[in-house]
């Protein structure tokens, strides 16, 4: 899935979601609370997290955010975690310009498929197995005898 | 009095032999109904289920049998998962070919535990829970009326090779390969082919294991040719009792396959599979494959890295192999999404509650949250994932109370979680601290505490 679906291009999208994500919290949290079965019925959770401001200028970076956890309860909202925008050239007079806000809230930690779980973005260790190389015809799954 | 001829301790030498090989034969034919006598057990309630539960139920059961009052907890675990599960139907567990197993030392988690038999080691008697590692729906089993059925912790099944193999990782189209061809696999065309081709060293549980029936129905899920793989794999594998040091067919007996191939100059083609939590405590004699799921562009261990044990990979779905440990019991009313409540057994009550983490420890502690960490399984409140099946429909899940941060820090000795003794502590996008406080193997209190997202 391109991720660049979840990007917000301007502040009032932004703020939009941002009011939708707090919402979600609340109904989180009453999910929560009303629910004493251990089984795992809860909502599933999505991070979402609004826009780094932009650097102020004099060489100072953009703060980064981090937004907090929201659920996506069928409402199709989504964020995610945002770089503040890096930080203006310093220049001897003058401050430089502010560092550009950091985009949106891109998605991120909840896929909508079971595939889009197994190929997530990952900094853990992986090692390739290619059928081809390994298998050979049986990578085509032949009857089984 | 001095020995004062040769034949005196002789015959004492044969006599201390001969004793010994009578409580030898004696140990074998410990009924429960005598400890619980002998030691003066009280609340004891006793199960059946599979054995890749039994390493983590091991080291609750331990630290419930000090729980005040104390729960002592029989539980039996040959034969596989749905063997355990029929026993709770049928009433009888604890005959001589599957004895209870008890834990009421650390020796009894550490090594072989204490064994005893219900009182007639033939029939069996009944058991008050059972415990398989997914759902009953693996093993075609219906639930009857009376039976409920509770959620526990969260385990990996893992590939496993002797820990001198060069492989590093395994796909679902090579398991189809390995465990539906064995000798007869046609690797035409490879270029590296995979060594696992000789049927005595691919080593198989029954078809009755949890750990077998989830690899299956992994393979399953390839479509095609691979919807009707078998459930026993018989023509390509060997039974993992073969070489199984308890000659019983469980998840250690897999283990003892591969290390007895290995000892046999075979390590490159062995491979099984079984528990995590057995895998884990083996790592000195196996390790772990990397497992690619169909689909996915790479494979992944249980964990970031093959040396490690955060179960990052389960804990947020990327790791395809995992499932949701189920508890079953009698209850009181409808076995639909039943309550802790409906158990009607109080002691069996508590032992879910406690299992599952619904219920506190009457000192508070979470003493059996760090158990299930210990032992390689996975509380649910440490879970970021869930699934709707066995295998399929992933979502993100949020814990009631969120123990990422206290998990990896038992599970990996180390978190970067931010610590803390009181929200004030906490900031950004983790304010709410999270407090803990257990005992370790020596009995001294300890206290944590880690800035969570809520």
């Amino acid at each position: 899935m391109n991720s660049t679906t979840y990007r917000f291009s301007n502040r009032s999208r932004l703020s939009t979601a941002l009011m939708i994500g707090a919402g979600a919290v609340l109904g989180l949290l009453a999910a929560c609370s009303s629910d004493d079965n251990p089984a795992p019925s809860k909502p599933p959770v999505i991070s979402t997290g609004g826009g780094g401001h932009g650097g102020a200028g004099e060489g100072e970076a953009g703060e980064n955010s981090e937004g907090g956890s929201t659920v996506k309860g069928g409402s199709g909202n989504n964020g995610g975690h945002s770089n503040g925008g890096s930080g203006g050239r310093v220049v001897e007079e003058e401050g430089g310009a502010g560092g550009q806000a950091g985009e949106g809230p891109i998605v991120p930690d909840c896929p909508d498929t079971d595939l889009g779980f197994l190929n997530q973005p990952s900094s853990s260790q992986k090692s390739p197995f290619d059928n081809t190389k390994r298998l050979g015809a049986a990578a085509s799954l032949p009857v089984l005898p | 009095m001095a020995f004062n001829t040769r034949i005196g301790p002789t015959a004492i030498a044969a006599a201390l032999g001969l004793a010994a090989l009578a409580n030898a034969g004696s140990a074998q034919a410990v009924t429960c109904s005598s400890v619980i006598a002998d030691k003066g057990l009280t609340h004891v309630i006793y199960g059946s289920g599979g054995s890749a539960i039994t390493a983590t139920l091991a080291k609750v059961a331990y630290v419930l049998s000090k729980a005040n009052p104390p729960i002592t907890v029989f539980y039996q675990d040959a034969g596989g998962a749905q063997v355990g599960y029929q026993t709770l139907k049928n009433g009888n567990g604890g005959t001589t070919a599957r004895p209870f197993k008890y834990f009421l030392t650390l020796a009894d988690v550490t090594g072989t535990p204490s064994q005893c038999t219900a009182d007639d080691t033939t029939a069996g008697r009944a058991v008050d829970f059972a415990t398989t590692g997914g759902t009953l729906a693996l093993f075609d089993e219906t639930l009857p009326t009376d039976i409920g059925t509770f959620i526990g912790p969260t385990q990996g099944v893992n590939v496993i090779v002797p820990k001198d193999s060069t492989e590093t990782a395994i796909s679902t189209e090579a398991l189809y390969t390995v465990y539906g061809f064995g000798p007869a696999a046609d690797l035409t065309g490879a270029t590296n082919p995979i060594p696992w081709t000789k049927k005595e060293y691919i080593i198989q549980r029954a078809s009755t294991s949890f750990v077998q029936q989830l690899l299956r129905g992994a393979i399953r899920s390839l479509g095609g040719n691979a919807t009707s793989f078998p459930a026993d794999w018989a023509n390509a594998a060997t039974p993992t009792l073969t070489h199984s040091a308890s000659g019983k067919d469980d998840n250690q007996g897999t283990v003892d396959s591969l290390v007895w191939a290995a000892g046999q100059n075979h390590a490159q083609e062995a491979i099984g599979f079984t528990s995590g939590p057995t895998a884990d405590k083996n790592r000195a004699v196996v390790h772990t494959l990397a497992y690619q799921h169909a689909g996915q562009t790479a494979a992944y261990w249980p964990d970031s890295s093959a040396e490690a044990f955060d179960k990052r990979n389960i804990r947020n779905g990327q790791y395809y192999l995992w499932d949701t440990n189920q508890f079953f019991t009698k209850i009181n009313g409808s076995n639909s999404k039943p309550k802790l409540s409906q158990i009607a057994n109080e002691d069996v009550k508590n032992f879910i509650g406690y299992f599952s983490g619904e219920l506190d420890l009457p000192d508070g502690s979470d003493d059996v949250t760090k158990a299930v960490i210990d032992t390689g399984s996975i509380p649910l409140c440490a879970m970021k994932v869930q699934r709707e099946t066995d295998f399929t429909g992933l979502s993100c899940y949020a814990p009631a109370n969120p123990c990422g941060c206290f998990f990896e820090a038992i599970a990996t000795k180390s978190t970067t979680c931010d610590p803390c003794s009181k929200d004030a502590e906490c900031s950004g996008s983790t304010p709410k601290c999270h407090s803990y406080q257990y005992h370790d193997d020596q009995g001294a209190v300890n206290n944590a505490g880690y800035c969570e997202a809520y």
